[in-house]
């Protein structure tokens, strides 16, 4: 083909003209960034007014592994056609995140970095080791529904709260509210560390997954604000951590499998709290508290709802999964029967909010903390059995599940 | 079987980031390589002769000596970026230097006197004009990292001050230092390049044994790299390469000047 075809017919995809007398920096800077953009093999227009710069535009061509298909000049100046001859990124054909497509890759490319999905990775780019990148280990189908909710439920513990219409209560009361609330906040720090420490692991090509694990770590750190704030509201304070609060959610912290964590920390535990912070809409003494906490069981449903989807798309291709689920409770249930698992100060505050500090009263509240943990026991059934479990083993594994709640 | 050892010459830290990668793939694709690296040139190329490494890596002045001392060697493969290398002359824009003819009763500054980029082939050209070093025009070199060959840049850096400072009318340099000379702003917007060498070859694989085995199994290996990898590709930045091509009657032409060059220079 003669030459000056190629410059008649649209050969090329891009196009610029120097007209500064030398390459400057700027120009640099523009064909560097012109490369990548370009695919090997396609060609793109320069056309340079002043000669002087040819040296430098041919020098530029060589240098970076460019070549020249054909030159022309005319009154305008001196044209090349340049042509890029190697790949310097690895294209995605996937359309990226608008919030309705799916991930459509059961594994995530291994070329993937800190980026959306949908764009195009150079191919020099490091590998990152993301252990989590299996979509069947990950996924929910509700996840991207569950993150726009996260998004429109927000609330604020500075402006939802009204902090100074919080009654002044009978101390004892008080001190079971901020009994309570320790125990509550102690319990959403597990419950914002632990994704946390998974978030690190998985590949952004789930990108819906990551952002919405990290509405559940913004939830736990208002419902960590809210319970302590609420603690502190009045003279009495943030009260007494235990030991059995504590070796249960270290038993959660140090399991290792996404999956397991993800049963015991979404269905079981955060299931169980939804019992507890109904219990308490119930029997909190003041609208301020109760409003705290229904603000907050809105929030933990949602990670329930992650949960329960997860695991029964998973219970439901091998159903051989329950039982690897099962041995995780008995595994963590094994550790915990080395000590008395029940947080004595919780379920005596529980107690005393809902019958009375009197004799009584105490005894009624102690009855109704007695209804509760059979409730939270017949829904943690349920939702087992919602997830694919047969009632048998859903029974067996709620007997197991810590006595901690979480 | 003892590995394949590979000469190289460590002018930058990342030579060995490099070559780790290199090594680390070939023994994921069970080809046995190790490298060794030098200091200088001069003494990769006796190491070659003396058989104690199996190939170099061989900038175009180190290949020329080997093929004057060995004379089966040969070169087996380049980086795509070693084909039609070129040099350029830099000089002030104000100061009416527009041909090499123009260098004449000027003073000219070289980089180091083993660069084929920044000394041996610019001389040689000025003196195809018939320019004749310290008759027609005042010859100055700055002989920074010698036994490198030129890799490290750094002469030609050192000579850009010196030209900045007006202690010499112009200057030599590689084509790609020129670029990164700008990327880095440090071309000052009163220079100019006002000559462009044609293009020469430059770094090679070099082999002196003559029917080695290992040639083609080596060969087939760089040529077969898997450029889709990160790691790879990497390996290619950093080294400056696109692909690595055979080394052809196109590419060996391509030392052709440089041979003349330092025939006329007794760098012999």
């Amino acid at each position: 083909m003669e030459r000056q075809d190629l410059f008649l017919m649209n050969t090329y995809v891009a196009e610029h003209t120097i007209r500064s007398s030398s390459l400057t920096q700027a120009w640099l800077l523009r064909l560097n960034a012109l490369l990548p953009t370009l695919r090997m093999g396609e060609i793109f227009k320069v056309t340079v007014v002043q000669r002087s710069v040819s040296f430098e535009f041919e020098g530029w061509v060589q240098v970076n592994r460019c070549s020249l298909v054909a030159t022309s000049s005319d009154l305008e100046g001196f044209s090349y056609l340049v042509r890029k001859d190697f790949e310097s990124h690895t294209l995605s054909d996937e359309q990226g995140f608008d919030g309705r497509t799916e991930p459509a890759l059961d594994v995530a490319p291994k070329l993937f970095g800190l980026m959306p999905r949908g764009a195009h990775i150079e191919n020099s780019s490091p590998l990152y080791a993301f252990e989590l990148s299996e979509k069947e280990f990950l996924w929910a189908k509700n996840v991207t529904r569950l993150y726009e909710e996260a998004k429109q439920n927000q609330w604020s513990a500075d402006t939802d709260i009204d902090w100074a219409a919080i009654p002044d209560l009978d101390p004892e009361i008080e001190t079971a509210i901020c009994q309570v609330m320790t125990y509550l906040a102690e319990n959403e720090f597990s419950a914002l560390y632990i994704p946390g420490k998974f978030l690190s692991k998985i590949s952004p090509y789930y990108m819906e997954l990551v952002m919405f694990l990290g509405t559940i770590i913004y939830d736990e750190a208002r419902h960590i604000e809210a319970f302590s704030r609420r603690a502190n509201a009045k003279k009495i304070g943030l009260q007494y951590s235990t030991t059995a609060t504590q070796r249960s959610l270290y038993s959660l912290f140090i399991e290792k499998d996404y999956f397991k964590t993800s049963f015991l920390l979404h269905v079981l535990g955060e299931g169980t709290f939804l019992d507890l912070l109904d219990f308490l809409i119930k029997y909190a003494p003041d609208p301020v508290t109760k409003k705290i906490v229904t603000l907050a069981k809105k929030d933990e449903q949602r990670h329930v709802n992650y949960g329960l989807v997860h695991v029964k798309a998973l219970v439901q291709a091998n159903p051989k999964r329950i039982a690897y689920l099962k041995e995780a409770v008995d595994s963590r249930k094994v550790y915990l029967d080395e000590m008395n698992q029940e947080n004595e100060l919780l379920l005596s505050s529980l107690a005393i909010l809902a019958g009375g500090s009197d004799e009584d009263g105490y005894a009624l509240g102690y009855e109704r903390v007695e209804q509760l943990k059979k409730r939270m026991g017949e829904n943690r059934v349920r939702r087992m059995i919602e997830c694919g479990f047969d009632e048998e083993t859903a029974k067996e594994i709620s007997m197991s599940h810590t006595a901690n709640f979480m | 079987m003892a590995s394949l050892m590979v000469g190289v010459v460590a002018y930058d830290p990342k030579v060995v980031l490099i070559w780790e990668i290199i090594r680390d793939y070939a023994k994921e694709k069970k080809f046995d390589l190790d490298y060794v690296l030098f200091s200088n040139y001069e003494t990769q190329v006796q190491a070659l002769l003396d058989h104690k490494v199996d190939l170099a890596w061989n900038t175009n002045v180190a290949w020329l000596r080997t093929k004057k001392r060995a004379p089966f060697a040969e070169a087996l493969l380049m980086r795509d970026s070693d084909v039609d290398f070129t040099s350029m002359f830099i000089a002030h824009q104000d100061s009416n230097i527009q041909t090499l003819e123009d260098l004449k009763n000027k003073r000219v500054c070289f980089g180091s006197g083993d660069s084929a980029q920044a000394f041996i082939l610019p001389a040689y050209y000025l003196k195809e004009q018939g320019l004749e070093p310290n008759r027609d025009y005042t010859m100055n070199r700055m002989d920074s990292d010698l036994g490198k060959h030129g890799d490290t840049g750094r002469s030609e850096y050192d000579i850009l001050e010196k030209l900045k400072n007006n202690e010499y009318d112009a200057i030599a340099l590689a084509t790609s230092t020129w670029m990164r000379m700008i990327e880095l702003g440090l071309s000052g917007s009163s220079l100019r390049p006002f000559y462009k060498s044609r293009g020469y070859s430059h770094c090679n694989f070099t082999n002196i044994t003559p029917n080695a085995s290992y040639v083609n199994e080596f060969v087939e290996f760089m040529l077969g790299m898997d450029t889709q990898r990160s790691d790879i590709t990497k390996m290619m930045e950093m080294e400056a390469l696109s692909k690595w091509v055979i080394t052809g009657e196109y590419e060996l032409q391509g030392y052709n000047d440089l041979e003349s060059a330092m025939k006329w220079l007794n760098l012999f």
